[in-house]
């Protein structure tokens, strides 16, 4: 190394101001306890801790966030009373409402002046069979 | 590094040196002083990312050296005349009492401010961190060309302007 590059290393920096010492380490040691954020080994225990984490900054704010939505989901739920739609649909349907029902669609042909009750189950059974054969009557 | 960081240690081994790499590239002191806790208060808080360091020294000088950067780059969006203006008045050398070197002090610490933040790194980390420009390629995740030639530069930029001083403490030595 040359004598400049020498001389410019022999000028001693300035001191760190000594007061320094207990400003930097105070604050050090609370930002360390603050949240005591040193990182959970167990899986449990380290999601708790992301969540107090993310949490922390208004811990009251996100208390009362959650107590007034327990609060409206409890009053929603004392206030909920089911259908009439809801409770036809839940009801069991008896055999005399099957036969009321189809009493009620003989009289609906009659009005209609249909000759015979339609019977879908017969249009079923059409469906069933092969297009051929039918295509076949057909033709015939 | 093991868990249970032990601050205090740490400070008092390295805060000093990391002063002064700070306050060399800063150029004021109130911004060397929040870097400097920030560092510590990271350290602090965050000891798991300190947990594969080799080198402690190397290490903060590479925190150091981030955070300066990042402070260097918010200041010049926020304000490009102020580290002209600091660097004219920052003395970041300790008092002496011989007057001729007094003045090479002060003139050393404004041609320093000169130097683009990169070469000012270097030129500190060799000549008074005593880093060779391996160890100062890996701190500052340079290649050790680029480290020796900033360091040239630098200091040829440095050797221009403190000449006449220099040559005059010389001559009166002898």
């Amino acid at each position: 190394m040359e004598s400049f590059e020498q001389h410019l290393r022999q000028q001693q920096p300035r001191e760190i101001p000594s007061e320094w010492r207990s400003q930097i380490l105070c604050a050090a040691e609370a930002a360390s306890v603050q949240g005591n954020l040193r990182m959970p080994d167990t899986l449990i225990a380290r999601l708790g801790w992301q969540i107090r984490a993310y949490l922390w900054p208004h811990p009251i704010a996100w208390a009362a966030l959650g107590a007034s939505w327990v609060v409206i989901l409890v009053v929603n739920l004392s206030l909920h009373e089911p259908s009439p739609m809801m409770a036809k649909k839940s009801a069991p349907v008896t055999p005399d409402t099957l036969a009321e029902l189809k009493r009620e669609r003989v009289l609906f042909a009659e009005v209609a002046g249909l000759s015979e009750v339609p019977d879908v189950d017969r249009a079923k059974k059409n469906a069933l069979e092969p297009r051929t054969e039918n295509g076949g009557q057909a033709m015939a | 590094m093991p868990r249970g960081l032990d601050i205090k240690r740490l400070y008092d081994d390295h805060a000093q040196s990391l002063y002064a790499f700070l306050l060399n590239l800063t150029r004021n002191e109130a911004d060397t002083h929040d870097l400097l806790q920030e560092l510590f208060v990271k350290l602090a808080r965050e000891e798991s990312s300190a947990a594969g360091m080799q080198n402690e020294r190397h290490f903060l000088i590479r925190l150091a050296h981030n955070a300066a950067i990042d402070l260097i780059r918010r200041r010049a969006t926020r304000d490009r005349t102020r580290e002209q203006f600091a660097a004219e008045n920052i003395s970041q050398f300790a008092p002496v009492n011989d007057p001729d070197e007094q003045v090479f002090r002060e003139e050393l610490s404004v041609a320093l401010g000169g130097l683009p933040p990169d070469q000012r790194a270097v030129v500190h980390l060799k000549l008074w961190q005593a880093l060779t420009f391996e160890e100062i390629a890996r701190t500052l995740d340079i290649s050790p060309n680029t480290a020796a030639s900033r360091y040239r530069y630098g200091v040829d930029k440095l050797r221009d302007r403190l000449r006449l001083l220099y040559d005059e403490l010389k001559s009166a030595e002898q």
